[in-house]
């Protein structure tokens, strides 16, 4: 048989083959569910309120905040500069290339931790990247960040210290307005006495 | 002519194998729903908190804390699957038991996480307790 009659079979058959490998439905960027789990143990795909905050003040240019809360809730109080995706829209063609994308390092924030780690589980799965969650969500960032509470005076320096740090953020993001300014009486400078020359005496 | 064709022959047949020894590598996927169905699942009410929970009838509370922090506080009856041993052969065989799962402990990012992995992997009769 010529050559070339042989080699178009075979060639077909091969087709056959690889057409029915396994896999055919998932693409090679979705995760598989061990994989998944792995990211989940390595637990770099959250960030604290206090890293947000960080982030925030030293103004990252790369950093996108994404609220998936529901239209009318992300409307009473976003955070500075956020975007909107409820989690119903994550695949509709004008909000899907803020989540899938490589440029921007997103952080999404629902009310708890509810809905933004529903959409950061289902974004990754798909394949998606650079996606972050806030731990905690608004609540921990507003007990956190915005009221700090004043610590016990027996905790420890570096709870106080912290306080100090989350006291500042505070007035930073609020717009110094809660800043009380201390009550005390100028100091008016003390005048010191010239000192006279010695007179007389003899020279 | 005839012998350039046997050696294409030869390359075509051992990308083939090459292919086939990859896909053999790769690790299958058992997720049952796509990210597509995900975003319909996560719309189900599957939060509890302890006042529902006195209503439920026979249900199973998995805690999953580490075995050490599980050993100092948990619920009474609960069971231990740290959040690490999820997938663990031992712990499929309870996700699939027919008992509503109550899932507790850990924090309330690992419970969702925890309940969104096995729920797209096709485990029914989760529910997430509130704290």
């Amino acid at each position: 048989m010529n050559a070339r009659v042989i080699l178009s079979i075979v060639v077909l058959a091969l087709g056959g083959v690889a057409a029915m490998l396994p896999n055919a439905k998932n693409s090679s960027l979705e995760l598989n569910e061990k994989a998944l789990h792995q990211e989940l143990l390595l637990s770099s795909h959250f960030v604290t309120a206090d890293e947000l905050a960080d982030l925030l003040i030293n103004q990252d240019p790369s950093l996108q905040l994404i609220d998936v809360r529901t239209i009318e809730e992300a409307k009473k109080d976003p955070l500075p500069g956020a975007i909107n995706i409820p989690l119903d829209s994550m695949f509709s063609p004008d909000k899907n290339f803020y989540l899938d994308q490589t440029v921007m390092k997103n952080i999404l924030y629902s009310e708890d931790d509810q809905l933004a780690t529903q959409v950061w589980m289902i974004a990754r799965q798909k394949g998606y990247k650079n996606n972050y969650l806030l731990q905690g969500g608004l609540r921990a960032w507003k007990n956190n960040i915005i009221n700090p509470k004043y610590p016990e005076q027996t905790a420890s320096k570096a709870a106080f210290e912290l306080y100090e740090k989350r006291a500042a953020a505070s007035q930073y993001f609020t717009g110094a307005e809660k800043v009380i300014k201390p009550k005390v009486a100028p100091i008016i400078p003390i005048q010191r006495r010239q000192k006279k020359k010695v007179q007389g005496g003899c020279s | 002519m005839n012998i350039n064709i046997k050696i294409l022959g030869v390359i075509i047949v051992f990308f083939f194998g090459l292919l086939l020894l990859l896909t053999s590598r790769m690790e299958r996927s058992h997720l049952k729903y796509t990210a597509e169905e995900m975003v319909e699942k996560a719309k189900t009410d599957y939060v509890v908190n302890k006042v529902d929970l006195q209503r439920l009838r026979g249900y199973m509370l998995v805690d999953l804390q580490e075995p050490q922090l599980f050993e100092s506080d948990h619920f009474e009856g609960a069971i231990n699957i740290p959040f690490a041993t999820l997938l663990e052969e031992d712990s499929k065989e309870i996700w699939a038991n027919n008992e509503t799962k109550v899932i507790t402990g850990a924090t309330p990012m690992e419970r969702h996480e925890a309940w969104m992995l096995l729920t797209q992997m096709g485990y029914e009769d989760l529910l997430v307790l509130q704290n």
